[in-house]
């Protein structure tokens, strides 16, 4: 289990959580949802010590992540990005099984942005951590990329039996992915189900932020 | 790169300095005297001399050597400088009136009273050094700061240890500045060395074989010297370029 126990993060004075407290279910999707601002990003940036905060995180002691920009290095190949999350990893069957076989030498330039995402989705998958975190990895996608990069993130956890905390600002796509859905706003969780339709999230968003 | 830039880049060089040399053809018949300015034949013959004798080619390697060191000594230490100024504020702080008054420093009268302080041949060295610190400084310091704070995130993230971050990740964004900034250093290093010699008279230097030219007024010898020394930081210049650009293209 993953604790965030009496989280307190202030950006000089504005305070984005205060004692904010989540456990996260291993070996599922959860997905944090909230507004811009709502300090998502934030979140995961704490649970992989990017960031300081006052207040303990226990359980994911070693993480991987999908950054909202890909982050691949742009002088290292496909593969070479890959072997950096994983200097173990058998980047060929991870390729083949993303619909990536023969990208191995490409430099991240050649790639589309729908490329990029997977290699970035795929080099979070290689790595040896338990816990797998995703700051908006469907963002400027088109519709079918967007679904086909759903199909492979489920598959993928599926397939390895991690934990993923993923965070969107997107109703639709949570429902899509999640298996448990926390939506946060002022620092507080207010909503925390295991599941919900794309019209009660929208409400819920409705009622606490536009009401 | 379009095939007729290509071309350009090629025959524009060879356009600029033909003029250069038909001017200073034109000037010299003008002037008609060798003594001012000499032809280009006539410089061409002292060049030819020069290659024939030992104590210059003494004099060049004994110039390219102190350039060489010169320049690496200057060149780590402003690396090590500069990556204490991109990891502390502090240091930044406390280096920058160093940075400035080491810029501001008056060439010839540091030579003059290095060579009281040192000798002829560890004063052109020293003056040198100081003169390019700065600059390559203010490269490395810039191209530090270029370095992606994301990527370094992300290999946190990851756990990729120092050394391969540095290696894989860091040493290639910064390795093109670090090369061209090599080139263009050594190029000015030269220079200065050439004008530190003649100003030390230094023993076995192009600068000496310099004063030497001015003093029998062997006008040709002297222009053949500056011919030497430019075409010498030339080459440099664009053995550094080609480098820093297969390090771009890595």
């Amino acid at each position: 289990m993953i604790s965030l126990k009496n989280i307190t993060k202030r950006y000089g004075d504005k305070t984005v959580f205060e004692n904010f407290n989540l456990d996260v279910q291993e070996n599922a999707i959860t997905v944090v949802l909230g507004e811009s601002g709502s300090g998502k990003t934030t979140l995961l940036n704490m649970i992989a010590r990017l960031t300081p905060f006052d207040g303990e995180i226990t359980g994911a002691e070693k993480v991987s992540m999908v950054f909202q920009r890909d982050r691949l290095v742009p002088h290292l190949t496909v593969k070479e990005n890959i072997l950096l999350a994983n200097k173990t990893a058998d980047v060929k069957a991870l390729l083949d099984s993303a619909n990536l076989a023969g990208t191995e030498n490409l430099y991240p330039k050649d790639l589309s942005a729908g490329m990029a995402r997977r290699v970035a989705i795929l080099r979070a998958f290689a790595s040896t951590a338990p816990l797998i975190m995703m700051d908006e990895p469907l963002v400027n996608l088109d519709l079918s990329l967007k679904y086909s990069i759903i199909g492979q993130i489920k598959r993928l956890r599926a397939e390895s039996g991690k934990t993923v905390i993923l965070v969107s600002h997107d109703v639709k796509e949570t429902v899509m992915l999640a298996d448990r859905i926390v939506v946060i706003g002022g620092g507080k969780i207010i909503y925390d189900k295991p599941s919900a339709t794309e019209r009660a999230l929208t409400n819920v968003l409705l009622n606490n932020f536009h009401a | 790169m379009k095939k007729s830039d290509r071309i350009l880049n090629f025959v524009l060089p060879i356009i600029t300095v033909a003029a250069v040399v038909v001017l200073w053809a034109a000037a010299a018949q003008a002037v008609d005297s060798e003594y001012i300015l000499p032809t280009v034949g006539e410089t061409f013959t002292a060049l030819l001399e020069l290659f024939k004798s030992e104590e210059f080619y003494r004099a060049f390697s004994g110039t390219l050597l102190r350039s060489f060191i010169a320049f690496f000594i200057s060149y780590v230490l402003a690396f090590f400088a500069a990556l204490c100024s991109y990891k502390s504020e502090k240091a930044k702080r406390l280096l920058s009136p160093l940075i400035v008054i080491i810029r501001a420093l008056p060439t010839i009268a540091i030579v003059l009273l290095l060579i009281v302080w040192t000798n002829s041949r560890v004063a052109p060295v020293i003056v040198t050094m100081l003169v390019i610190f700065p600059t390559l400084y203010n490269n490395f310091y810039a191209a530090l700061c270029g370095i992606d704070k994301e990527l370094n995130e992300m290999c946190k993230v990851f756990g990729v240890k120092n050394a391969e971050r540095l290696k894989k990740v860091v040493f290639p964004q910064i390795a093109p500045e670090l090369i061209s900034a090599a080139g263009a250093g050594l190029t000015l290093n030269l220079k200065l060395m050439v004008a530190a010699e003649v100003l030390a008279q230094t023993a076995r230097s192009m600068g000496y074989l310099l004063n030497t030219s001015k003093i029998y007024f062997e006008i040709p010898t002297m222009l053949a010297l500056v011919l030497i020394t430019v075409i010498t930081g030339l080459i440099i210049e664009f053995l550094f370029g080609l480098w820093a650009k297969k390090a771009v293209k890595k």
